[in-house]
């Protein structure tokens, strides 16, 4: 067997295959080179139309395969579902999945889902839908998976295609946010969300899926029924602002709507045809433009942090309480435009109003632990608790500072505003220092570092060498976004 | 910055904006193993068609990712190196394609090649790894990663013959099972 019979081998390997081996193969550390922001456009360009094409090509498999399934299920009567709360399906499932994964209102997940109970075979693989919940912002899918095979690649239903009121729903993804898997890979427990688009929707629709991928395996699935609202409107709040969130050279991003419901709050924002193919006209001249001294790079920021992203804005209660943001998703549709999902949770009852605080970040590149950036604090002198005040109403304290057994351990709290909008990475640091005090290392490993959910707790440890010199460098927490308070905006709730 | 964790779970879920925190975090070091593999063929392009492609192929195959065998950095890069190869061979190759005057027709068709199946493919594999840890690490980078044997003898800090034994120890390892292999078939008959 010659080299050459091996390298044949190999090459015939599918790409799953090769990227499982890919975490076999251990190889040197590799040092970065800088990537400019316009390569990094062009490439993520040149990504964003792979995707596409696969969605097209994609599209007409579905295509293919919708016109059968519809042959087949012409029989197929669609189910008026009942209330699933007296039903222990939903709860249990509820339950299994809730030990894996916190969800934003469970209660809220059992009070509203309503029993479908539904299956769908192909391919080995049961999907049986035994609960949704139909709103205003979503529809959630509640389903007990099983497949006579390990499911190797990843949860979720891929590839669908949905149909409320016999008129089909562009740019549907299936957010599978919470799923439980048994430990054989072989059962899965998921809710999924499907975002709904800012559409009228009636009150009672008929509703159609397909789905086409599970685990990357190639099937039909398909569900046919009746969702209400009737339940759940009540406990539905929407809204229609009509805010504009942001404008540059005559584009314009819309907040169209804002949905409370009891398991999460959802902003719909719309970047209209025109305003889609201003951007694309912008982002267009810089992709074919090779020389970066030409390049306004404005342009992109604004469109990448305005435009192609979550809504730029910090969203308050008015009583001060930041929203926590799950998610945020965009979809192209098909008349042109571009609309983008923010998902937050749920708040447990209406405020009065909301405050949309803009801000922008601040460039990550500029963020560097040095002299000049910060202050260096002598750890010796350390002996009792640090305070440390930047901005307006923000706040740094060290609690205990301990240096034993080569270890210094630094114990503390971030206060104040806006938690998840402080610089965290590069506040506070052990640095190695020369005799003169200038920094010699930054690099101090680090046996424990706690990244809480509200980006507030201290808890660090470094691993020093005993026969050097070190100080504790204190950044500044403001160095990660610029908010302007001056510019909110507010959405009257109540 | 997000962490390696978040960007997993979110593209586990098939959300694509993690794609943008990918590049941003990995991009420069996708760019760097791809550019030195491809640099000196001087086609910009290829380079950035090649880290869209990795970016294709995780956002595909993020599944396949296996946080108990290798960190996501090592992962991704080990990943791009394949791909760059990959790329590199079917550049080379077109460019040779062109230059069809200058070719010689050879019969490569092989017994062994030809009863090869994908599953069987796999398998093999599996075997090397069956054989010693080191012997697979060098089957794979040299075979997967089209390393050469001095960079691996490198790797390994061992002289390059150290490499040579092993690999001739793989060959002939392959060359029995499959020839097992075609002995087990004939018998089945």
């Amino acid at each position: 067997m010659e080299d050459r019979d091996i390298i044949n081998l190999v090459n015939d390997l599918d790409e799953k295959e090769i990227c499982r081996i890919c975490n076999d193969i251990h190889i040197e550390d590799v040092e970065a080179e800088k990537l400019t922001d316009i390569k990094k456009r062009k490439i993520l360009n040149k990504f964003n139309k792979k995707i596409n094409k696969k969605k097209i090509n994609r599209s007409k498999k579905i295509l293919v395969a919708a016109s059968i399934s519809f042959a087949l299920l012409t029989g197929v009567t669609i189910v008026n579902p009942t209330w699933a709360k007296s039903i222990p399906g939903i709860r249990d499932l509820i339950e299994v999945v809730e030990k894996q994964n916190k969800l934003p209102n469970s209660n809220g997940y059992i009070k509203y889902s309503k029993d479908v109970n539904l299956k769908a075979s192909d391919r080995g693989i049961d999907i049986e839908l035994k609960s949704i919940i139909y709103d205003d912002a979503s529809l959630k899918l509640m389903y007990e998976l099983k497949s006579d095979k390990e499911l190797k690649y990843g949860i979720g239903l891929y590839s669908i295609k949905m149909f409320i009121d016999d008129k089909e729903i562009s740019g549907v993804t299936d957010i599978t946010k919470d799923a439980s898997v048994t430990d054989d890979r072989t059962k899965f427990y998921a809710i999924s969300r499907i975002d709904l688009p800012n559409i009228e929707l009636n009150d009672t629709s008929k509703i159609r899926i397909i789905i086409n991928n599970i685990s990357n395996i190639d099937g039909n699935w398909e569900f046919k029924f009746e969702a209400t609202k009737d339940e759940l409107k009540k406990e539905v709040t929407s809204l229609k602002p009509n805010l504009t969130l942001a404008e540059y050279k005559g584009a314009k991003r819309v907040l169209e709507k804002v949905t409370f419901t009891p398991m999460e709050i959802k902003f719909f924002s719309n970047t209209d045809k025109n305003s889609t193919d201003i951007i694309n006209k912008i982002t267009q001249k810089y992709d074919e433009n090779r020389d970066e001294s030409k390049i306004n790079k404005e342009d992109l920021n604004v469109i990448d942090t305005r435009f192609n992203s979550a809504i730029p804005y910090i969203v308050l209660t008015d009583s001060g309480k930041e929203l926590d943001q799950i998610d945020s998703l965009g979809r192209d549709r098909n008349d042109g435009s571009y609309m983008q999902f923010d998902t937050f949770k749920p708040l447990n009852e209406l405020p009065n109003k909301l405050v949309l605080v803009p801000y922008d970040y601040i460039n990550r590149e500029d963020i560097v632990c040095n002299e000049t950036t910060g202050k260096l604090i002598d750890l010796d002198k350390l002996k009792t608790k640090v305070e440390v005040s930047q901005g307006k109403n923000r706040e740094l304290v060290i609690n205990t500072i301990k240096n034993e057994d080569g270890t210094i351990s630094l114990e503390g709290e971030f206060k104040g505003n806006y938690p998840k909008f402080r610089n965290r990475n590069t506040v506070i640091d052990v640095v190695e220092v020369d005799n003169d005090g200038r920094i010699l290392n930054t690099t101090i490993p680090q046996s424990q570092r706690i990244n809480t959910e509200d980006n507030c707790v201290i808890n660090e440890k470094y691993k020093i060498d005993i026969n050097k010199k070190y100080k504790l460098y204190i950044g500044d927490i403001n160095k990660y976004a610029t908010i302007n308070e001056d510019e909110a905006l507010t959405i009257q709730v109540k | 910055m997000v962490s390696d964790e978040k960007i997993v779970s979110e593209l586990e879920k098939r959300n694509d904006n993690y794609i943008k925190n990918l590049l941003d975090k990995y991009g420069n070091l996708i760019y760097k193993v791809a550019n030195d593999i491809l640099g000196g063929l001087n086609d910009e392009d290829a380079v950035e068609e090649c880290v869209s492609d990795v970016l294709f192929l995780v956002w595909n195959n993020i599944e396949s990712f296996d946080s108990s065998k290798a960190s996501f950095k090592n992962w991704i890069c080990t990943i791009t190196k394949y791909k760059a190869i990959d790329y590199r061979r079917k550049l080379i190759k077109r460019s040779e394609v062109q230059n069809l005057a200058n070719l010689t027709v050879a019969c490569e068709s092989n017994v062994e090649e030809a009863i090869i199946t994908k599953e069987k493919r796999k398998e093999i594999i599996e075997m090397v790894k069956g054989i010693g840890e080191q012997e697979y690490q060098i089957f794979l980078k040299r075979y997967i990663l089209d390393e050469s044997i001095v960079d691996i003898a490198n790797s390994f800090k061992v002289d390059r013959c150290v490499i040579d034994k092993k690999l001739f120890k793989i060959r002939n390892f392959l060359k029995k099972s499959l020839l097992n292999e075609k002995v087990g078939a004939s018998n089945g008959r």
